[in-house]
């Protein structure tokens, strides 16, 4: 990205005694003022890159860049960035406002503008009222808005977030998501987020880094991330999915005809692939039970179990020996193991996943 | 009936607490109430001759400690030797708790042992060890003269530098343990968040880790403290009758001059003189903890 604002290049970290990297030639690049998260399971190595970048953890190779300027050798205290963790580290023996003060402090701001920018940076996160209370008086969403106003209060210039919703409950979880999203938004801060939850991710960036065994999978928007991936990990990594191999048998129009075991002959819309073998993927929410129009997918199964969640039912079927999950928006009672239903999707509904 | 049954469970539970208490509480009260009991008790008597005594409830004891200005003399030695000895230990024990504290080392668990090892040997043996060491032909002052440091052997035994020195050894140990019990609300992430806000490691220590460590700074100084002041056996042997303590001057006065209502006497006001600083280190502990 030649407009980029934080640009990873080459980022490697490898432990001795290790024989797999914990971060492996990862380049990412950040626009300026882009809200990007990086997602993957535990010990795919993204607290380890954002850790990186913050200066907390130094790369074995490749280099960090801030605003075109190599930030890779810089110590901590010297990068300018703004950290929330998923503890808090609030400081338990300063108040609040000393709390949000203390970057300031550091800087050698003069105390009247310290006043005034804590007390702006308190009134965005909504707790101007908790400026002399103890740390240790605060709720977790409370410790959490005012470790954001402590990072941002020093107007750094990218701001890091390590998992910080994930100590929270889960209402709480949905409301500070939407208030980071818009504090992000309204200071135009670049945003580094790292998380494990992929809802938060969806809902939050601007561009999504899907990440696994320290290598990056695949980057992009978040719809197009979960409408085309490009491997098989992150397909089964964002959202649930069913995936079928088959061996190509024909294509004509555009569109892909698979030889799929149990399945019999599935038809895709799929740009041409050159392989003898696909694996093609299709979204439960895009599977339908008892369709009432014809589909280019037409299929006979048993059901295996049911699981009725309030707003959706999800329903896993038996195809000839093949397990397909299919959800429905809930219309009455949920279907019961061993009746017999009928399924299909359209051409348009399938993915052929780029191997 | 549930109330019934919950109460019964409560009877239960304290009938349990109270078995599982019991042996440690009679133990306590034998080996220590009651001495102290009849320490407090012996010091109401009255020395009536040399190593006679006479049933009493009089205070002539503590008036005759408290107008001795020898005994003021000594107080005021012990207790500048009791701070002088915490000051050191817990300087010296600070870097290494905090690194015991912290480290993710895979030689944690043996470098911890080795920090308390020396309490495998009593402090007698490591007292003669010291008075190996530093004698006027030990190992330090032969090592300095071959030097050329020094010309003439530093006299560093049978007087307070000895008895310093070798205390300040002694209690490393227990300050290291306090510490690092204390120790428990620095965190790496709270350092971190200091760094990335663009603190130095300097005054990181300065405005983060060291005013988290205070509660177990307290704790290790109240420890070597109390330790100190009622340490008898280094005073005695390093200080080769020489320096003269609130402890080494009971055991005289209960051996030696055989006047027991005298040495009970400065036993309760040594106790009390511990309370005190009981309840300053309470006071100091809820001022650096509270906030």
């Amino acid at each position: 990205m030649e407009d980029a604002y934080l640009a990873l290049s080459k980022l490697t970290k490898t432990y001795p005694n290790q024989p797999r990297s914990a971060v492996h030639d990862v380049d990412i690049d950040v626009a300026r003022g882009e809200f990007i998260s990086l997602l993957g399971p535990s010990g795919c190595g993204k607290t380890t890159t954002l850790r990186m970048i913050a200066g907390l953890i130094a790369p074995t190779s490749g280099h960090i860049r801030v605003g075109g300027t190599d930030i890779t050798n810089r110590p901590v205290h010297k990068r300018d960035m703004g950290l929330v963790f998923q503890s808090y580290a609030l400081f338990p023996h300063m108040s609040v406002g000393e709390n949000v003060d203390f970057g300031l402090q550091m800087r050698r701001v003069a105390k009247s503008e310290r006043r005034r920018r804590v007390a702006d940076a308190l009134d965005m996160v909504h707790l101007a009222h908790l400026a002399n209370r103890r740390v240790s008086q605060l709720s977790g969403g409370q410790a959490q808005r005012i470790a954001l106003a402590r990072a941002l209060v020093v107007e750094p210039t990218v701001l890091l977030l390590d998992e910080p919703l994930s100590n929270l409950d889960a209402k709480l979880r949905e409301e500070l998501r939407v208030e980071i999203r818009r504090i992000q938004q309204e200071t135009g801060i670049t945003t580094v987020f790292v998380t494990h939850d992929q809802d938060e991710a969806l809902a939050m960036s601007d561009r999504l880094v899907v990440m696994s065994e320290g290598r990056v999978e695949q980057v992009g928007e978040p719809w197009a991330v979960y409408e085309t991936p490009e491997n098989r990990f992150v397909a089964d990594f964002i959202g649930r999915t069913n995936m079928f191999d088959g061996r190509v048998a024909g294509q004509s129009d555009g569109v892909l005809r698979l030889e799929v075991d149990g399945l019999g002959t599935l038809s895709v819309r799929a740009a041409r692939t050159g392989g003898a073998t696909a694996t093609v993927m299709v979204r439960p929410h895009r599977v339908r039970i008892d369709p009432a129009e014809r589909t280019a997918n037409e299929l006979k199964g048993r059901v295996v179990q049911s699981s009725y969640l309030g707003d959706v039912e999800s329903v896993v079927i038996d195809v000839n020996g093949t397990r397909v999950t299919a959800e429905r928006t809930h219309s009455g009672r949920p279907l019961t193991a061993g009746a017999t239903v009928a399924l299909g999707w359209g051409d348009a509904d399938a993915y052929v996943i780029p191997q | 009936m549930p109330t019934s049954s919950r109460s019964s469970e409560g009877g239960t539970r304290r009938a349990a607490a109270a078995a599982l208490l019991t042996p440690g509480l009679l133990a306590l009260g034998v080996s220590f109430v009651v001495p102290l009991v009849w320490l407090a008790r012996m010091s109401l008597n009255r020395t009536v001759g040399p190593a006679e005594l006479q049933p009493d409830v009089s205070l002539s004891s503590y008036v005759d400690v408290l107008t001795d200005g020898f005994m003021w003399e000594v107080a005021w030695h012990t207790l500048w030797l009791g701070v002088l000895v915490t000051v050191l230990a817990v300087a010296v024990s600070y870097p290494i708790a905090l690194f015991l504290a912290r480290t993710r080392s895979r030689l944690r668990g043996l470098l911890m042992a080795l920090a308390i090892a020396p309490l495998l040997t009593s402090s007698v043996v490591r007292t003669f060890g010291w008075l190996i060491l530093l004698s006027d032909d030990g190992i330090v002052n032969s090592a300095l003269s071959t030097l050329g440091i020094i010309g003439e052997p530093l006299t560093l035994t049978n007087n307070v530098t000895g008895v310093v020195i070798a205390l300040v050894e002694i209690m490393m140990p227990y300050a290291i343990l306090a510490m690092i019990a204390g120790f428990g609300r620095v965190s790496k992430d709270l350092e971190d968040a200091a760094g990335s806000l663009g603190a130095g490691r300097l005054r990181c220590f300065v405005r983060i880790t060291f005013p988290l460590s205070l509660p177990g700074v307290l704790t290790g100084a109240l420890m070597v403290f109390v330790l100190t002041v009622s340490a008898f056996i280094t005073p005695r042997l390093m200080g080769g009758g020489r320096v003269f303590v609130i402890a080494t001057e009971i055991y005289d006065q209960a051996t030696t001059t055989l006047d027991w209502p005298r040495a009970s006497a400065l036993a309760v006001l040594l106790l009390l003189l511990f309370g005190v600083f009981l309840v300053l280190y309470q006071r100091l502990f809820r001022m650096v903890e509270g906030r």
